[in-house]
């Protein structure tokens, strides 16, 4: 029999002590333990390199799944109301539609700072102090990739935390009756 | 009120009326195939050179002239079988000439038997261009978006309203599922 079914309560106390509790009061694996909280800090700032570092390959929609993706190996490991805690629900609204606010916003920005001369997403005509090439760049590198992945990433998060919930501790009527 | 409308609810329907109407005068503005001066939606500048009687002659009869040839072969561009047809100066668009160029890879090559390549604009000097988008992505991406990498640039820059597209979709499968399956506080 493995560690992590036996509920002794002396060994729970000591996971306890050590911060290894999971979601049902069990200790974790050591090595999970360990291997989560090495990968997660790294594979987002992973995520932000592919989104933002247009050198190599990836994008907006790339990164931010990988982003989504380090938020749902957080919530396996520590449990999904460590992971909510991280990303309430609210927030996690907002930044969704965030993301494709800041991709419209900028071609709207095209039209308004211009006073109507440039078109929607003429990201060319948008007043930086840089010249006509590096503005599209800029814009297309810092504010469309970085919006995109921003959606793309709580978009995925909220799919994981909306499909996982737990029908033995709440029940699926139980759940669903009373919203 | 029957239904229990407050202040709150008229500004949020007040909001999206707004965003409506922002919205249709925005639609106003979107041409149809993106935003005619970005740098896809205009030719390449091949080269040009000195415009002669003989030389115009020779595009009104449909030959290709033979000093536009020797420019063509001397780049390397594969100009066997070409047809020169006159374009009519239209709305919107300046007049010149058409140099189309036979496809003859293989016989089952269910194409048009030949398709323009080249447009060549005749003032007071012979300006050739180049039609294809696919080489102007690979060609001229770095100095035209300022971007090193040609993926990035054709998705978020040349096909731009196509990528907002897809982020919408996204987001639009996120809100339904948040719409169906969202539990609110409950884990």
């Amino acid at each position: 029999m493995s560690k992590r079914t036996v509920s002794k309560k002396g060994e729970r106390e000591a996971g306890k002590k050590e911060g290894r509790e999971g979601a049902d009061g069990e200790e974790r694996d050591v090595i999970v333990d360990t291997v989560a909280r090495v990968m997660i800090p790294l594979s987002q700032m992973f995520a932000l390199y592919v989104m933002i570092g247009t050198e190599g390959a990836g994008g907006g929609f790339q990164g931010g799944v990988i982003f989504a993706a380090s938020l749902i190996l957080l919530a396996t490991v520590f449990g999904v109301k460590k992971g909510r805690d991280v990303l309430p629900e609210g927030e996690n609204a907002i930044l969704s539609s965030l993301g494709l606010y800041i991709y419209a916003g900028v071609g709207l920005l095209c039209m308004v700072l211009l006073w109507g001369a440039a078109e929607y997403l003429n990201y060319g005509a948008f007043p930086l102090p840089v010249e006509y090439a590096l503005r599209r760049g800029y814009l297309v590198t810092y504010a469309v990739e970085v919006g995109i992945g921003i959606t793309v990433a709580t978009v995925f998060a909220s799919l994981f935390f909306d499909l996982a919930w737990r029908e033995d501790v709440l029940g699926r009527d139980e759940g669903r009756r009373d919203l | 009120m029957v239904i229990g409308l407050k202040a709150i609810h008229f500004v949020g329907i007040l909001t999206v009326v707004m965003l409506l109407a922002l919205f249709f005068y925005v639609l106003e503005d979107v041409p149809a195939f993106g935003d005619p001066h970005s740098p896809v939606n205009e030719r390449v500048l091949l080269f040009r050179i000195k415009a002669t009687d003989a030389i115009v002659d020779d595009l009104n009869r449909g030959i290709l002239p033979d000093e536009l040839r020797a420019e063509f072969e001397r780049r390397g561009l594969d100009i066997d079988g070409a047809v020169v047809r006159r374009v009519e100066e239209g709305e919107g668009k300046e007049g010149g000439y058409d140099i189309n160029v036979h496809l003859n890879e293989s016989e089952y090559n269910t194409r048009e038997p030949e398709i323009p390549c080249y447009f060549v604009n005749v003032s007071e000097e012979i300006r050739i261009y180049r039609y294809t988008p696919a080489i102007r992505y690979k060609e001229r991406t770095e100095e035209e978006c300022g971007v090193p990498n040609m993926v990035t640039a054709v998705l978020a820059d040349y096909r731009g309203y196509d990528t907002l597209g897809e982020t919408t979709v996204i987001f639009t499968a996120g809100v339904a599922v948040i719409l169906l399956l969202r539990r609110y506080g409950r884990l």
